[in-house]
């Protein structure tokens, strides 16, 4: 048989290589930080760039796209061009890929700790860094393409279709969650409001888990496992069954990140039978993993890189378990907005992603420096490093989430909140803070144990840029009367994306078409208005400094939250938020109702309260902010904001833009009188007036006109 | 259920009827498909990532 010579590319592996170690330690180093702030807000240290609010972002965006994303992109180039029996399409554009990456990741972390954010968890970069990122994906995926198309292995191993799905669902799901009005080169608004951005946002957020740290990494679970094993996969069958399940019910689940919201019933109940039947295709594919080490398992006690696949294989298992329960909506009204989500996405994010990264690089490392691997007793060290840090992690952050959920919900005999301040809620939590702390501690040391074990390994080697190899050409590929269907899909990279495409996309139009269609998903609420320009600013204040991370803006129909907070959120209060700024997480109290009721305060309070907040709420962890007091705003742009709103349906008057100005004097005069009754000096135009203006807004579309 | 939930929400059931009959012809579809399929295919595609690559060490343990 005639044989083809031809050569891969390791150097494109081994500089993923270099940046997933990096920006793993990176990301696990500010994770360390920003868990330190909870108990101590010294660790603030009372500059603007390193408040919670604004480190919280970028920790998760360096160890979802940073971290894992190198991990993603360094475990697919490595294993794609030895699957498909061809070198890279293009060596430029895998040049172009990983520069563009990193300075995608550079990007996000001036921008982030700058304040500059979309407030869209997991999507906080703006518009021209959301280019980029398509952009830069799109390299990919014809890198991708390109070599699949130029491949001489016929059919296409499991991993590949994961990394085909993958390329193909983030390319919808992040162009659609993106689209925005610019107001500027670091400012834009979505064009969803409310309710409906509220599920394209968590389509996107839950299937930015599914599409970013899920598949991708079945797809190297699915390749690296075997290796790593010495074991073919157990059921190529179950692996069919996995792939095409998975994809097609993962990226309904989304509501399920708004149960009990303002969302309309039907969307949250699809998101919990979705979520429920997700169990299926999630175990089938841990077990297959697990089960590809039969009659290996005693290799197991010995190779420090298959015990972190098999923890990692385990963790996402268990994660894959509890998402669905947390989908139940009896078990949903306890989790949510407590740190047991923490505790949940931290099983997936450290031991699933991260464990498998781990032996990953592990397994790379001596065949990337054609070497042994410098220490497996580091090596080991760093195992179980990693994996009592998970557990220390993961163990506090639960019994605060049921601590909060149970202190929140606790009614006296008399029928009255036991903990009717918040704060008491909050100062419960703190030792297990602290314990969750030193969980991180042993994480980040294992990693620092690795990058040494990785580094030495490297030194010790020599790195090969193209390896040699040779393998037959690819014969043209014919219709076989009789092939088996899949058999023949296999073999066709295009037909097989448009199925891909058409499993992804269906779960979204059917919840995305009734949400925009029918107007009775949020009825209209005559008594909302549009925000003033002095409260739109503070709203975008609110965004810059990322109070949406710790306050909610959701109160959902339970009576310890209405006895607490008031009223209800009501769909209709939302029309006028691009974006929605519901939150995720209530580090401090909710504030839909922050200006409503017993729950608005004078503004000398909320001056005084964002300058030292344990003035007003002594023990209080959250951050101090002087440079609101200090800083003037700047409102150049104001009347491009008026306008960006008018063009997305708010309802301001043609010409408004240029009284706008006047109006935002007119309001803010207002509250620094007030605030000099109450003995403090400022001026019309510091951020903290309109931040003022914002909070004293919220909640208000309830009460009459 | 869905026609409690939605009090003169005429004609659901119907189509969570239907629904869960498509859901189960299309995982019934699948699961046939792959029962069907070749053990020399199987075998092949099981053991591709085990194909014995050219210059790659397999070896890693204390230095």
């Amino acid at each position: 048989m005639e044989m083809e010579k031809f050569q891969y590319d390791n150097k494109i592996v081994r500089m993923f290589f270099w940046a997933t170690l990096v920006w793993g330690i990176t990301a696990f180093l500010v994770g360390l930080t920003i868990a330190l702030q909870l108990p101590a807000p010294a660790f603030n240290f009372s500059t603007s760039w390193l408040t919670f609010g604004r480190l919280r972002p970028l920790h998760t965006n360096a160890a979802i796209f940073a971290f894992v994303g190198n991990g993603i992109f360094m475990g697919y180039y490595y294993a794609a061009q030895r699957l498909l029996k061809a070198r890279n399409f293009s060596d430029t554009l895998s040049q172009i890929h990983f520069w563009g990456w990193q300075a995608i990741i550079v990007s996000a972390a001036i921008t982030l700790p700058a304040g500059i954010t979309s407030a869209k968890e997991y999507a906080e970069l703006e518009w021209p860094i959301d280019i980029a990122i398509a952009l830069i994906w799109v390299a990919w995926g014809v890198n991708m393409i390109g070599t699949i198309m130029k491949r001489r292995e016929k059919h296409l191993y499991v991993a590949m279709w994961f990394f085909i799905a993958t390329f193909v669902t983030v390319a919808m799901l992040h162009i659609v969650n993106s689209l925005a009005v610019p107001v500027g080169f670091f400012k834009s608004y979505s064009i969803y409001a409310g309710v409906q951005d509220a599920l394209v946002q968590w389509w996107y957020g839950h299937n930015a888990v599914a599409f970013f740290l899920t598949t991708p990494y079945l797809g190297l679970m699915y390749y690296y496992m075997p290796k790593a094993a010495q074991r073919p996969v157990y059921s190529y069958r179950l692996s069919i069954i996995h792939f095409w399940a998975l994809i097609f019910l993962y990226i309904w689940a989304g509501p399920h990140h708004l149960l009990y919201s303002s969302t309309p019933d039907w969307a949250q109940t699809l998101g919990t039978v979705f979520s429920i039947m997700l169990i299926a295709p999630s175990w089938g594919g841990m077990l297959n993993g697990l089960l590809t080490l039969r009659g290996a398992w005693d290799r197991v006690r010995q190779d420090p890189i298959l015990k972190f696949m098999v923890v990692a294989v385990s963790a996402y298992g268990m994660s894959t378990f509890e998402g669905p329960m947390m989908s139940l909506k009896n078990y949903n009204a306890i989790t949510h907005f407590t740190d047991y989500t923490i505790a949940h996405v931290h099983v997936g994010a450290l031991g699933w992603n991260g464990l498998l990264t781990f032996g990953i690089l592990y397994w790379l490392a001596p065949r990337l420096w054609n070497t042994k691997l410098y220490s497996v007793k580091l090596a080991n060290v760093h195992f179980w490093l990693a994996t009592l840090g998970l557990v220390f992690y993961v163990i506090p952050m639960y019994w605060t989430g049921i601590t909060q959920a149970l202190m929140w919900k606790q009614f006296s005999p008399e029928g009255l909140l036991v903990y009717p301040n918040f704060l008491e809620t909050v100062l419960e939590l703190i030792p297990m803070y602290w314990t969750r702390a030193f969980g991180g501690t042993l994480f980040l040391t294992g990693a620092l144990v690795m990058g040494y074990n990785l580094v030495m390994t490297a030194r010790s080697g020599t790195a090969v840029d193209n390896e040699e190899m040779e393998a037959a050409p690819l014969k043209p590929i014919v219709s076989v009367p009789g092939e088996h269907k899949h058999r023949w899909l296999e073999a066709r990279p295009v037909p097989f994306i448009i199925l891909a495409f058409v499993a992804v996309a269906i779960g979204g139009l059917v919840e995305f078409v009734p949400m925009f269609v029918v107007k009775t998903n949020i009825a209209t609420m005559t008594t909302v208005t549009p925000y003033s320009p002095l409260e739109l600013e503070g709203r975008d204040i609110y965004i810059k400094e990322g109070c949406f991370n710790c306050h909610s803006q959701m109160i959902r129909p339970f009576r310890s939250e209405t006895e607490r907070y008031g009223e209800y959120s009501k769909a209709g209060e939302y029309v006028y938020d691009h974006p929605f700024l519901w939150g995720s997480k209530r580090t401090g109290p909710d504030l839909h109702r922050e200006g409503v009721g017993k729950l608005r305060k004078p503004d000398a309070w909320h001056y005084n309260h964002m300058e030292n907040p344990r003035s007003m709420s002594p023990g209080s962890i959250m951050p101090v902010y002087p440079w609101l007091l200090e800083r003037s705003n700047d409102y150049a742009s104001l009347p491009k904001k008026i306008n960006a709103m008018r063009t997305l349906g708010v309802p301001y008057e043609p010409g408004y833009e240029d009284q706008a100005l006047a109006d935002l004097k007119n309001q803010a005069e207002g509250i620094v009188t007030n605030l000099k009754d109450a003995g403090i000096e400022t001026t019309w135009d510091k951020e903290i007036i309109a931040l003022i203006a914002y909070l004293q807004k919220l909640g208000t579309g309830i009460l009459p006109k | 259920m869905l026609s409690r939930i939605y009090p003169g929400a005429d004609g659901l059931a119907f189509w969570q009827g239907l629904s869960l009959v498509l859901f189960f012809l299309v995982f019934l579809g699948v699961i046939m498909m792959i029962l069907t399929m070749r053990k020399s295919h199987i075998d092949k595609m099981s053991n591709l990532p085990l194909d014995i690559e050219a210059n790659q060490s397999t070896n890693h343990g204390d230095k």
